[in-house]
């Protein structure tokens, strides 16, 4: 089978197949066609193809049509619970409307739930001590026995609950503080045995 | 039946799409048996062949549910080929992630298939079948738009997001390789 050279007709041949060319160029198609083999072969084998292609589908449109429609019920009915101007589906669907699905009431608990949260988190930061705590007093004064001394150096309660002569001694206990000893570390001997010379 | 053939008193698309919109969900019926075999025949030819109803039934449900995005410079079958095509290409990746997992079914449903055409099926329309399955897909997805269902290049090209120049070569190669299959 060859080819038309008139590749313009050849183009719109699917076109007259489907009844989609106007008057003048329908006519101006099928005259063509009338007085060429090439074009007239192509046509047949065109509608022959339509015929195959067309025969092929197996689609119940009728249970389609009632699918699609009970699928479209079934979004309304869920639209039309959420709306809360109470319009129905049909009027929704004329401007043109979408739904609003519930937003406002998510917002309302997610502005809870931030309230809730900040206070709480308020609240637990008012009743500990913002100070640092530590398990034990740190004595100063009198070498480090924690066990015998008078409350000395402290971390614990806020430096605000002293009063005027503890913030004194405790200054006080901080210039007495030296980070080197006064003496040399005497050393120590140990014979072959172990023991001390 | 296309917009280019309805009857005088039949509405039109456009119309059925207003009607809808207002509330008349017959219309939505009417739609649906207006399309739903020109989409089915598209599905089948994109080798989507054991769930043509489903696909075609979530195409129109998808459609309908997005009407209001629907630009009216379109027809709504090319809207509606659209919307099928990409359902397909979607359920045609599932299955390939599926596949890979579960390696056997699908052939056999296609070898039933093949069957049953080789029975029903004179030997000319087998032939034309044969040539159309030695197309590439899109010079096949092109071929089944424009003769099949009579689209134009500019509506083909926006169902398959190509250009109407593109679409017009491939439905010219596909004929040229058509006519030499049945002529070999």
């Amino acid at each position: 089978m060859h080819d038309c050279p008139r590749g313009d007709i050849r183009d719109r041949l699917p076109d007259l197949l489907h009844g989609r060319l106007d008057a003048n160029a329908r006519a101006d198609v099928e005259q063509h066609v009338s007085l060429c083999t090439e074009c007239a072969a192509e046509l047949e084998l065109l509608r022959a193809m339509r015929r195959m292609l067309t025969a092929s589908s197996a689609v119940d449109t009728t249970r389609l049509a009632a699918a699609v429609r009970a699928s479209e019920a079934r979004g309304a009915n869920a639209a039309g619970r959420t709306d809360a101007a109470g319009r129905t589906s049909a009027a929704r669907r004329s401007t043109g409307a979408r739904p609003r699905v519930r937003r406002l009431d998510w917002r309302v608990a997610a502005a809870a739930a931030v309230l809730v949260t900040g206070g709480l988190t308020v609240a637990v930061a008012r009743r500990t001590p913002t100070s640092i705590t530590a398990g034990r007093p740190i004595s100063a004064a009198n070498g480090g026995n924690a066990s015998t001394s008078a409350p000395g150096l402290m971390f614990g309660g806020g430096v605000s609950d002293l009063s005027d002569g503890d913030i004194e001694r405790l200054l006080q206990d901080v210039d007495s503080l030296s980070a080197l000893p006064d003496v040399e570390p005497a050393p120590v001997l140990r014979g072959v045995d172990g023991e001390e010379l | 039946m296309t917009e280019a053939t309805l009857q005088a008193d039949e509405p039109s698309d456009g119309a059925l799409i207003a009607r809808w919109r207002a509330g008349d969900e017959h219309a939505a019926t009417l739609l649906v048996e207006r399309h739903a075999l020109a989409v089915g025949r598209f599905v089948a030819s994109l080798g989507e062949r054991a769930e043509i109803d489903e696909v075609v039934q979530d195409t129109f449900v998808r459609a309908f549910a997005s009407l209001d995005g629907f630009r009216a410079e379109s027809s709504l079958k090319t809207w509606l080929f659209t919307i099928a095509r990409n359902l397909v290409r979607d359920r045609a990746r599932s299955r390939r992630r599926q596949r890979s997992s579960v390696p056997i079914e699908d052939d056999h449903s296609i070898s039933e298939h093949d069957a049953l055409d080789e029975v029903v099926a004179d030997e000319t329309e087998r032939r034309m079948r044969d040539a159309m399955q030695r197309l590439s897909p899109m010079q096949r997805d092109v071929f089944t738009l424009r003769v099949a269902e009579g689209l134009s290049y500019k509506e083909i090209a926006q169902v398959l997001d190509s250009t109407e120049g593109a679409a017009r070569v491939h439905y010219h190669n596909a004929m040229r390789a058509i006519k030499e299959f049945l002529d070999a």
